[in-house]
């Protein structure tokens, strides 16, 4: 793997270069590499790390070589005084500027595709929204996150099309518009009377007009599991003794209880009738793209829907044991609240 | 550096190349005998990298003070390398230089000491 990799890597070495002397590098490389791993794992990592070091600054040096210009003059020296001998630690090339200009782009490129990780990562990290976060500000009620969090509202769920989700405890019968920024002003609709799953970024604020009560959020993963468990109509009709875990029994019995989900009786669940919500009047490509973010999100919904249609169908429904057999991680015969809660609502502080 | 030596002006050589020229001073070395004899000669002080070892062979391959050639012995095709005329002249220098230097420190040390 090592020796392929290595191989690999010669190739961003000038052709010129490669050409004699990228086969031998590599069989030398695979005779070093057996001589410093037998000498132990330290050493072998000492030696991995100095050869790749090598051949980047090798590479470099290389093109730096293939782009000198061999008309320009040697620099001038100043003799020697005194009888002591001139040091000079540098080779005395001086790359052309167009490699210059193309160093520099790879440079920044390189600079910022370490920045967009960053970035990236901290953006995606998932906290949990703290008490008190939601304020009243008379007109309308601005829930200013602060760091990426939970937020959900009312009774029912519904997802966004932007990506994970998030879930605060909180009751708003009224609410009728959420500004969730420009960020993600696709998703910004008239909603009401719902609990909202929804991610909610650093920059975003969620903008409630009118009276707004905040409810204790979760404290702890077990409270909002508990909280999951209700609030999701799906697992709430699955765990029907309301013990917060899916036994082996209710599993089995899990295409009755489907059934009875199926409020217009066509023989398959929407995402509706699995608890998320449609807004009347909204882009049909984005409520589309809601309904299927929201079957994918949550884990149970997921495994049912296993052609991924965003529906339910009927074979589905009756397949519906051995799906949810498929998130039984430890083999137990029964799904506990690891095992289907969504990866999003592991809130870390 | 070596654009310095082409104009015959006595110049020091890197610690690689001069390790590398040694190494080739006393017998034809392929690559990794060039690599593990480096490494015996400076006690492990200094391991170099085939990417290292490469750059220099190339540099000294392009000024013409080593030179390849096939091996005959070897079990298989394989490369290895020998110092030219060129290449033993520049090392004779360049130990000529050391060997004045270490003369002139040891001269300056003692003046010191006294």
């Amino acid at each position: 793997m090592l020796v392929w990799f290595y191989r690999l890597l010669l190739h961003f070495y000038p052709a010129r270069y490669r050409s004699p002397f990228g086969g031998e590098m590599a069989d030398v490389f695979e005779l070093a590499k057996a001589r410093a791993w037998s000498r132990g794992a330290t050493y072998g990592m000492a030696f991995c790390v100095r050869e790749f070091a090598g051949l980047a600054l090798g590479a470099v040096h290389a093109w730096a070589r293939q782009s000198k210009d061999p008309a320009q003059p040697a620099p001038s020296l100043t003799p020697a005084f005194d009888g002591v001998p001139t040091f000079y630690t540098c080779e005395d090339y001086s790359p052309r500027r167009s490699a210059l200009i193309q160093g520099g782009i790879l440079s920044l490129a390189f600079f910022s595709a370490v920045t967009a990780a960053f970035e990236y990562g901290v953006n995606h990290r998932v906290f949990y929204m703290p008490a008190g976060a939601a304020r009243d500000t008379g007109q309308s009620q601005v829930i200013e996150t602060g760091e990426a969090g939970f937020v959900a509202f009312g009774k029912s769920m519904v997802s966004s099309d932007d990506g994970a989700l998030v879930l605060v405890l909180g009751k708003h019968p009224a609410l009728t518009a959420i500004d969730i920024g420009p960020a993600a002003r696709n998703i910004s609709e008239a909603w009401s009377n719902l609990v909202w799953f929804l991610r909610v970024r650093p920059d975003i604020r969620l903008l409630a007009p009118g009276p707004f009560q905040a409810a204790a959020p979760a404290r702890d993963r077990e409270d909002f599991a508990a909280v999951y468990f209700r609030a999701m109509p799906v697992v709430a009709a699955l765990d029907a003794d309301h013990d917060g875990v899916i036994s082996a029994a209710e599993i089995a019995n899990a295409p009755a209880v489907l059934r009875s989900l199926d409020k217009n009786h066509d023989g398959k669940l929407t995402a509706e009738e699995c608890g998320g919500s449609v807004v009347p009047g909204s882009d049909p490509q984005a409520t589309k793209r809601a309904k299927l973010a929201y079957m994918h999100f949550h884990p149970v919904l997921a495994a049912l829907d296993a052609d991924h249609d965003g529906e339910i169908s009927a074979k589905e429904i009756e397949n519906a044991p051995a799906a949810l057999k498929t998130l039984d991680q430890n083999h137990d015969g029964k799904l506990t609240l690891d095992e289907i809660l969504p990866k999003a609502g592991v809130m870390v502080r | 550096m070596r654009s310095i030596m082409k104009t015959g002006t006595a110049a020091p050589l890197s610690e690689p190349v001069l390790l590398i020229l040694l190494s080739l001073a006393e017998q034809p070395r392929h690559g990794y005998a060039i690599l593990k004899d480096i490494e015996e000669m400076s006690d492990g002080r200094v391991i170099l990298s085939t990417g290292t070892l490469y750059g220099a062979l190339g540099r000294l391959l392009d000024d013409g003070w080593i030179e390849r050639f096939e091996e005959q012995e070897a079990s298989r095709d394989r490369q290895a390398y020998r110092l030219t005329a060129k290449g033993r002249a520049v090392l004779q220098a360049e130990v000529a230089r050391i060997r004045q230097l270490t003369r002139l420190a040891s001269l300056r040390v003692s003046a010191k000491e006294a």
